[in-house]
């Protein structure tokens, strides 16, 4: 979420800065801004995943606490 | 400042408690973990409060998330398991909220701060080593 987050806020930056550079600048802004989006995607995918993947890890860790001996 | 990628992470205090020298502050971060805490909790009670034998969109997506997490329970640590149940799925709610809570801008995600994931990995090893002694010496 940390490195997600800064990139988003990189990349948006990027959208700004460029968008202040006058036409040619703006035409070049669409491309982070597609970035922008796709990451925004990308982090709603990591935010359910992490959320899942400490699930998973719970459930094999007391696994292993109900169930000794590696069966 | 408006450039700067981590400006987003700082804490600031909210309600500043200092107790003995240390400092219990109430912070963003506390907030945003009480907001995820409070969200996930009331969601799923207000969500299945009705108990309609035909679902309403919100108490299917509460049903989707508990079979979820419970057939994965099972599967993975087997019936016995089930006991830990509400730690597992209180744990999937809560990280699930506030990353989610975290993606809306200007809001606080409380889990970019290496300290809450690590608390939360802390109080399942601590759960896991525990009973593990306590059933199987």
């Amino acid at each position: 979420m940390l490195a997600g987050h800064i990139t988003l806020k990189v990349f948006a930056g990027f959208v700004a800065s460029l968008g202040a550079l006058g036409a040619i600048g703006i035409g070049g802004a669409v491309l982070p801004l597609i970035m922008t989006v796709a990451i925004t995607g990308l982090e709603v995918l990591v935010a359910f995943l992490q959320a899942y993947v400490f699930a998973v890890l719970t459930c094999m860790y007391l696994n292993d606490a109900i169930h000794p001996g590696g069966h | 400042m408006a450039n700067d990628p981590t400006h987003q992470f700082l804490i600031f205090k909210i309600i500043p408690i200092d107790v003995g020298g240390i400092d219990f502050s109430f912070t963003n971060a506390s907030l945003f973990m009480v907001a995820s805490a409070v969200i996930s909790a009331g969601f799923l009670y207000f969500a299945s409060a009705p108990r309609a034998v035909v679902p309403t969109r919100s108490q299917s997506v509460a049903e989707m998330a508990y079979e979820f997490i419970a057939s994965m329970l099972k599967e993975g640590a087997g019936t016995k398991g089930m006991k830990f149940f509400p730690l597992v799925f209180s744990l999937f709610m809560f990280v699930l909220t506030a990353n989610l809570l975290g993606l809306v801008p200007y809001f606080y995600t409380v889990t970019s701060q290496i300290i809450v994931t690590f608390a939360l990995a802390l109080l399942v090893i601590l759960t896991v080593i525990i009973y593990g002694f306590a059933k199987h010496g």
